[in-house]
C-alpha cells in the first residue's frame, strides 16, 4: 500500500516520536484539582494564571502561593468544609483564558475565582465571570480599565494598576534624583503599553523632556538601531516598559555599546532572576520599582517566605507571587463573612466591603473595586543580585548611578 | 554622522545574520528545488547545541585542559554534527517522501518539522539541560545557563577578551569565507559541479554517472554544517537565543533568499542586506519607527514577488509548456 | 492501487433509509461521546473512530456510504436536520462542552473556507487566521466602537473580508507556489504585527465590548430558563453556529459539484490547459480568495461576538497554520472531510488543555505524520462522479 520510502519514514517517525515522548515527558505535569461532585461540604474556588508560555515563572510560582494559602487554611479547620481549588491555566492567552473561564463558571460549587497576569487575558474572562455572576479578583494584571464601574462589583483588584506602579517610580527618579531627559523603550504587549501610557503622561506632567519612544515585537533580539538612537538623543535615562528578556537584552547591548552613563529604569515586569542572568555583568546599577512592601521586613511577610522556600517550588518568588497569596487571604477572609453556605452573590459583596491584612499591609477596595493599598519600593542591581535600593551602596554612595 | 556610520555597521551584521540562514535556503533550493523553511529552526538548534555542548564539556573541564580556540572548534564540531544529523532528517522525513508529489507538500512538512524542532528544544533544555547546568554550576564555576522555555544565555565563545568591533568583524569575516568557500565549492570542485548538474536536471545527471542519491544526502549534511556555524554566529551575535525564533529567521531568510533570488548563492547576501538596512533604517531613523520595521521589510518583500518574482540578480526563467 | 478485487462489502439491510437512519445515528452517538467525554475516554474514542475510517476508506466503502445518502437523500437530509436539533440540547447542561461545540463550529468555518484555496486551487494560503480576524475586528469596531446592531455589523464584517481577500488575492495572481505561499506568509505576519500598532483597533489589548448576536431583545449567548431548566448560555448561539456551518457546507459543496469547482480543479492540475480550455484564470482565483476570505471572516465575526472580546494573539500565524493543519488532516478538497479535520483538531486541542506546552509540538507532528502516511487526508477527495447525475443507478466508478 505505502511506497516503500514512505513506510520507513513511517517506522522511523514512530521512533522519533517514541523519543520525543521519553525527552519530554521526564518531568510529568499535575492535572488540575479535578472534585468529586457527590461530597456535599465542598466549596470550589478558581484560580487562573499562565502556567505554560511565556510568562510561566511568574504563573506557576502564584499557582504554588496561593495553593499554600488554601491548604493552610483547610488544615487549620476554621472552615466547615474543605476549599478545593480549580487550577486553569491560561497559557498568556486570551482565547485558553475564556475557555477556562467557562470551565470554572460551569462548576457550581464555584462561589469565586481569581486571577490573571496578563490584561489581555483578563479582558477576555472578565465578560464571562460578570455574566456568570461569579465575583473575580484579579492579584496580577495592571491595565487601568478593568476595575471600572461598569464592571463593579463583580470584578476588583488587590494589584496596583500601572499608574499606582509608575508614580512612585517617577517620584523618587524624576523629584528627588533629577533625571529630566528621558526615552522610553516598551514592548508591544498590553502590559508594555499600560506602562507606556502612563509613563508618557507622567513625564508630562512633570515637566520632562521625551525624546523618544520606541515599541517592540516580543520576541525582537536586536535592539542596536534603537540604542545607536538613544545615543544620538543624549537621554540621560531609559525607561523600559516591559518585560524581563527584552529588558536584559536592550541593556546587555547598552553595556556593550558603552552606554553605561546612561540610567535602566523598569517596572516589576523586569524584578526577575533571568534579568541577572541573562544580563550578567551588563546588568548592573539596573533600578527596578517593585509594588506592594518588601515581604522580608515584616514577620508575616518572613513567614511567607520560610513557607515558600520550605514548600520546595522549582519557580522562585516573582513580583506579583505576595499578590497571589494575598488574593487568597482576601478571599478566605470573604468566605469567613460568608457563613456555612457561601454562594456567589455573598461572596460580590463579601469581597468589595472586606478588609484584609496580609502580608502586603491592609486591602480594602474604593468605588470601582480597586485596591487602596499602594506601596512600592525600588530595587537595583548590585554584584548580579536585586537589592532593595535603601540599603545598596548606591544609596550610602559607595557606588554612583549615572549622572542625571 | 556617527549615528549614520553605526547604523550602517548594525544593518550589516544583521543582514550577515539574514544571510548566513539565507544561504542555507539558496543551497536546498539550488540543488532540490525545495523550499526547506525549517533552515532557520536548524540554525537556532545549531546555536542551542553549542550552548549545550558547552555546558556539558566545560563542566568537564575542557577549557582548563585544551587552548581556548581548540576546545571552541570541538564545540563547533559537535554542533556541525547535530546540525548536519538533523539536516539528514529533515531530508528523510520531510523532503525524500514527497519527491514525486506537489511541490508544495515539502515546504509543508518542513514547516511542520520546523515546530517539531522548535518546541523540542523549548522543552528539552528546559527539563534536561537544566538540571545538568545546575549539576555543573556546583562543582565549579557558575554557567550562564538557565531554565525555561524563557531565552538562553550564549556563551561568548568569539573574542571573549576583545572588544565589541574586533567580534563584529569576525562575524562579518566569518560570513564572507563561508560565502566565498561555498562559490569555490559549487563551481571548482567536482561534487560541487554535481550539484549544479542536479538542479539543472535530475534524470540527465544519473545518465552521466553522478550518484544523485549521495550528492542529495551530501547536500543536506553541507547545509546542516553551514547553518550550524550561522546559529553559532547568530547566537553570538544576539548574545541570547530564544527556541521560538527560529520561525522568525526562518521567514526572513526565505525572505532574503527570494528577494536576491531563490537559485543564486549571492541572492542570499543582497536579499539579506537589503532587509536588514530597510529594517535599520526604518528602525533608527523614523520615530517610533521600530514598531513598523517589520512590516515595511515584509511589503517590501511582497512588493518584490510580485513585481519581480526572479530576484534582484536571479536569471528570470521563461515557464516551458 | 488500492481496491484490488476487494468487493465493497456493507451488509445489505444498510442499503436503504433505514440504513442510513443508523449510520446517521452513530456518527451523532459519536460526535457525542468525543466531544462530551472525559479525556481518556474521548481520545480512545477519537483514535478508534479515525482507525475505523482508515479501514472504510480502504476498503472503500466511505464512498458506498456517500453513494447510499446520495440515494437516500431526503432520508439522510431529514435524519440529520433532527439530529443537528437534539445535538445543542443535549449539551445543555454542559457550559464548557457547548463552548467547544461552537469553537468547532467557527473552525469548520474557517476551514471551508481556506479549502476553496488550498484544497480545490491549489493555492497554499497561509493567512487564514488573517481573514478571520478582519471578520472580527469588523464586527468589533462597529458594534463596540459606532453602537451597530450586530446583524448589520455581521453583514458589514462579510463585505469587509472579501473585500480583503480580493485586495490579497488581485497581488497574488502573478505568482505561484512558493512564491504564494510566501506573499500570504509575510502577509500574515504583517497583519498580526499591524493590529499591534494601531491604537485606534486597541493595539496589543484588543477591543472589548462586543455586541452578541442578538434577535430583537432575545441575546444569543444568555442563560434562559427553558421548562424550569436553566440551559448554558451557549445553546442558543450554538443552534445559530450550526445553522451557519450548515448553510456554508451547502454552498461549499454546490460550489464543489458546479463548474466553477470543477474548473478550480482544473486549475489546481494545469493552468495552462486550464487557461487553453477558456477559464479565466484571474477571475477564477480571485473567485476562490473572495469566498474562501468570506467565509473566514465569517467564522471569525462569530468568534469575536460569542467571545465579546478580540485581540491580535487570536488571529496569529500559529492560528493560521493550525486550520492548514485541519485542512490537511481532514482531505483536501472534500467539503465534510475538511469539517472533520475542523473538528478532530479542535476537540484534541480543547481536551489536551492541561498538556498546553506541548500543543503545538503535537500539532507540528500531526502535520507531519498526516503528510508522510497520508497526504491525502483522512476522507480524501472523492472521484467526481458525474453519471450519477444522469442516470438513476448507481454506476461504479473506477478508481484514480
Amino acid at each position: 500500500m505505502l511506497k516503500k520510502s514512505r513506510k520507513y519514514s513511517l517506522l522511523w517517525l514512530v521512533v522519533l516520536m517514541a523519543a520525543l515522548l521519553i525527552a519530554a515527558g521526564c518531568g510529568g505535569q499535575d492535572a488540575g484539582t479535578g472534585g468529586d461532585s457527590e461530597a456535599p461540604d465542598v466549596v470550589k474556588l478558581g484560580f487562573l494564571s499562565p502556567i505554560t508560555g511565556p510568562n510561566s515563572a511568574e504563573g506557576a510560582a502564584a499557582r504554588n502561593a496561593f495553593l499554600m494559602a488554601i491548604d493552610a487554611a483547610n488544615a487549620s479547620g476554621e472552615f466547615p468544609y474543605t476549599i478545593e481549588v480549580i487550577v486553569i491555566d491560561d497559557a498568556s492567552k486570551p482565547e485558553v483564558g475564556a475557555a477556562g473561564a467557562q470551565q470554572i463558571v460551569a462548576d457550581e460549587k464555584v462561589v469565586a475565582a481569581t486571577g490573571h497576569w496578563n490584561s489581555g487575558v483578563a479582558e477576555a474572562t472578565i465578560p464571562i465571570f460578570k455574566q456568570a455572576e461569579i465575583p473575580l479578583l484579579i492579584w496580577g494584571a495592571i491595565k487601568e480599565g478593568l476595575t471600572s464601574p461598569e464592571n463593579y462589583p463583580y470584578i476588583t483588584r488587590s494589584a496596583p494598576t500601572a499608574a499606582q506602579e509608575n508614580e512612585p517610580l517617577a517620584n523618587i527618579l524624576i523629584k528627588d534624583m533629577g533625571y529630566k531627559k528621558w526615552f522610553i523603550v516598551s514592548d508591544v504587549t498590553s502590559y508594555g503599553e499600560a506602562n507606556t501610557e502612563v509613563f508618557t503622561k507622567i513625564l508630562a506632567d512633570m515637566g520632562c523632556e521625551l525624546l523618544g519612544t520606541e515599541k517592540v515585537q516580543e520576541g525582537t533580539v536586536d535592539f542596536r538601531p534603537i540604542i545607536q538612537k538613544i545615543k544620538s538623543s543624549g537621554a540621560t535615562a531609559v525607561y523600559f516598559g516591559g518585560v524581563v528578556t527584552e529588558a536584559s537584552l536592550l541593556k546587555n547591548q547598552m553595556h556593550e555599546a558603552g552606554m553605561d552613563d546612561v540610567l535602566f529604569a523598569g517596572i516589576s515586569g523586569i524584578y526577575s532572576e533571568d534579568f541577572l542572568k541573562i544580563g550578567a555583568e551588563a546588568a548592573e546599577g539596573a533600578l527596578a520599582i517593585k509594588p506592594g512592601i518588601d515581604p522580608s521586613k515584616s514577620p508575616e511577610g518572613q513567614k511567607f517566605l520560610d513557607d515558600y522556600a520550605a514548600g520546595g517550588y522549582s519557580e522562585p518568588v516573582g513580583a506579583f507571587t505576595p499578590y497571589a497569596y494575598e488574593a487568597a487571604l482576601i478571599l478566605l477572609n470573604a468566605l469567613k463573612q460568608c457563613g456555612d453556605n457561601p454562594t456567589p452573590a455573598a461572596m460580590v459583596d463579601a469581597i468589595k466591603d472586606s478588609e484584609t491584612t496580609g502580608i502586603m499591609g491592609t486591602t480594602t477596595f474604593n468605588e470601582f473595586g480597586q485596591t487602596n493599598n499602594v506601596a512600592a519600593y525600588m530595587l537595583v542591581v548590585q554584584d548580579g543580585k536585586w537589592v532593595s535600593f535603601d540599603e545598596s551602596e548606591y544609596a550610602t554612595g559607595t557606588r554612583v548611578l549615572p549622572q542625571p | 554622522m556617527e549615528l549614520l556610520f553605526g547604523q550602517i555597521i548594525n544593518a550589516i551584521l544583521l543582514g550577515c545574520t539574514y544571510t548566513l540562514v539565507a544561504i542555507g535556503f539558496s543551497l536546498f533550493f539550488g540543488v532540490m528545488d525545495v523550499v526547506v523553511f525549517c533552515a532557520g529552526d536548524i540554525a537556532i538548534f545549531g546555536a542551542f547545541s553549542i550552548m549545550g555542548a558547552y555546558t556539558i564539556l566545560a563542566s568537564a573541564g575542557i577549557f582548563s585542559v585544551l587552548p581556548f580556540t581548540v576546545a571552541v572548534f570541538i564545540l563547533l564540531l559537535v554542533a556541525s554534527i547535530l546540525c548536519a544529523s538533523l539536516g539528514l532528517l529533515t531530508y528523510r522525513f520531510s523532503v525524500k517522501p514527497f519527491e514525486n508529489t506537489s511541490a508544495l507538500m515539502p515546504l509543508l512538512s518542513t514547516i511542520a518539522l520546523g515546530v517539531v524542532i522548535k518546541e523540542v528544544l523549548g522543552l528539552v533544555f528546559q527539563r534536561v539541560v537544566n538540571p545538568l547546568a545546575k549539576a555543573a554550576a556546583s562543582g565549579g564555576e557558575a554557567l550562564a545557563v538557565q531554565g525555561g522555555r524563557n531565552p538562553q544565555a550564549m556563551p561568548v565563545l568569539i573574542a571573549p577578551d576583545g572588544t565589541i568591533t574586533e567580534r563584529n568583524l569576525i562575524i562579518i569575516g566569518v560570513t564572507l569565507f563561508l560565502l566565498l568557500a561555498l562559490f569555490l565549492f559549487l563551481n571548482k570542485t567536482k561534487i560541487g559541479l554535481s550539484m549544479q548538474a542536479i538542479s539543472q536536471n535530475k534524470d540527465l545527471s544519473r545518465m552521466i554517472g553522478i550518484n544523485v542519491n549521495r550528492i542529495v544526502i551530501l547536500t543536506f549534511v553541507i547545509g546542516g554544517v553551514l547553518l550550524a556555524i550561522g546559529g553559532f554566529l547568530v547566537g553570538s551575535y544576539n548574545t541570547i537565543i530564544r527556541f521560538d525564533n527560529g520561525t522568525m529567521y526562518g521567514t526572513k531568510g526565505f525572505a532574503a533568499a527570494v528577494v536576491g533570488g531563490l537559485s543564486n548563492i549571492y541572492g542570499a547576501i543582497v536579499g539579506g542586506m537589503l532587509l536588514a538596512f530597510v529594517e535599520v533604517f526604518v528602525s533608527g531613523y523614523i520615530p517610533n519607527g521600530t514598531a513598523y520595521s517589520s512590516i515595511i521589510a515584509f511589503v517590501v518583500v511582497v512588493f518584490f514577488i510580485v513585481f519581480k518574482p526572479e530576484g534582484i540578480i536571479g536569471e528570470k526563467t521563461v515557464e516551458k509548456v | 492501487m488500492k481496491d484490488q478485487g476487494t468487493k465493497p462489502s456493507i451488509p445489505n439491510f444498510l442499503y436503504s433509509a433505514l440504513g442510513v437512519l443508523m449510520i446517521n445515528l452513530i456518527i451523532f452517538v459519536l460526535l457525542y461521546v468525543i466531544i462530551a467525554a472525559e479525556f481518556a475516554v474521548s481520545m480512545i474514542t477519537l483514535l478508534c473512530t479515525i482507525l475505523v475510517m482508515l479501514y472504510l476508506d480502504k476498503k472503500g466503502l466511505i464512498n458506498e456510504i456517500f453513494s447510499i445518502f446520495i440515494k437516500y437523500k431526503r432520508t439522510a437530509l431529514i435524519s440529520t436536520v433532527v439530529l443537528a436539533l437534539i445535538f445543542p440540547l443535549m449539551l445543555a447542561d454542559k457550559r464548557y462542552i457547548a463552548h467547544i461545540a461552537i469553537i468547532v463550529t467557527v473552525y469548520g468555518m474557517a476551514a471551508l473556507g481556506l479549502n476553496f484555496q488550498m484544497g480545490s486551487t491549489n493555492m497554499v494560503n497561509f493567512a487564514p487566521a488573517a481573514f478571520m480576524g478582519i471578520g472580527a475586528y469588523s464586527i468589533a469596531v462597529l458594534t463596540a466602537k459606532f453602537g451597530m446592531s450586530s446583524w448589520v455589523a455581521l453583514a458589514i464584517a462579510i463585505l469587509t473580508s472579501g473585500l480583503m481577500g480580493l485586495l490579497i488575492g488581485i497581488p497574488t495572481l502573478r505568482t505561484k507556489d512558493y512564491y504564494l505561499s510566501l506573499v500570504t506568509m509575510a502577509l500574515q505576519l504583517a497583519f498580526t504585527m499591524v493590529l499591534f500598532n494601531i491604537p485606534y483597533l486597541g493595539g496589543p489589548n484588543g477591543i472589548s465590548g462586543v455586541k452578541p448576536l442578538s434577535i430583537g431583545e432575545f441575546s444569543l449567548v444568555k442563560s434562559y430558563t427553558v421548562f424550569g431548566v436553566k440551559i448554558a448560555p451557549q445553546i442558543p448561539y450554538l443552534y445559530l453556529c450550526i445553522l451557519i456551518l450548515a448553510l456554508f457546507i451547502y454552498i461549499a459543496m454546490r460550489i464543489y459539484i458546479s463548474r466553477i469547482g470543477l474548473s478550480l480543479n482544473t486549475i489546481a492540475q494545469d493552468e495552462v490547459a486550464a487557461n487553453c480550455l477558456g477559464i479565466n484564470i484571474a477571475a477564477r482565483k480571485l473567485f476562490a480568495f473572495v469566498i474562501g476570505a468570506i467565509f473566514c471572516g465569517v467564522a471569525g465575526a462569530l468568534y469575536g461576538s460569542y467571545t465579546s472580546y478580540v485581540g491580535p494573539d487570536d488571529f496569529g500565524f500559529p492560528k493560521s497554520l493550525m486550520i492548514i493543519c485541519m485542512v490537511i488532516l481532514g482531505g483536501m478538497d472534500n467539503v465534510v472531510g475538511v469539517v472533520t479535520g475542523a473538528f478532530i483538531l479542535t476537540v484534541i486541542t480543547e481536551k489536551l488543555r492541561v498538556f498546553s506546552d506541548f500543543q503545538q509540538l503535537v500539532y507540528g507532528l500531526i502535520l507531519l505524520t498526516v503528510l508522510i502516511v497520508r497526504p491525502a487526508g483522512l476522507i480524501p477527495k472523492r472521484v467526481r462522479n458525474y453519471c450519477m447525475v444522469f442516470k438513476k443507478n448507481i454506476v461504479k466508478h473506477t478508481q484514480d
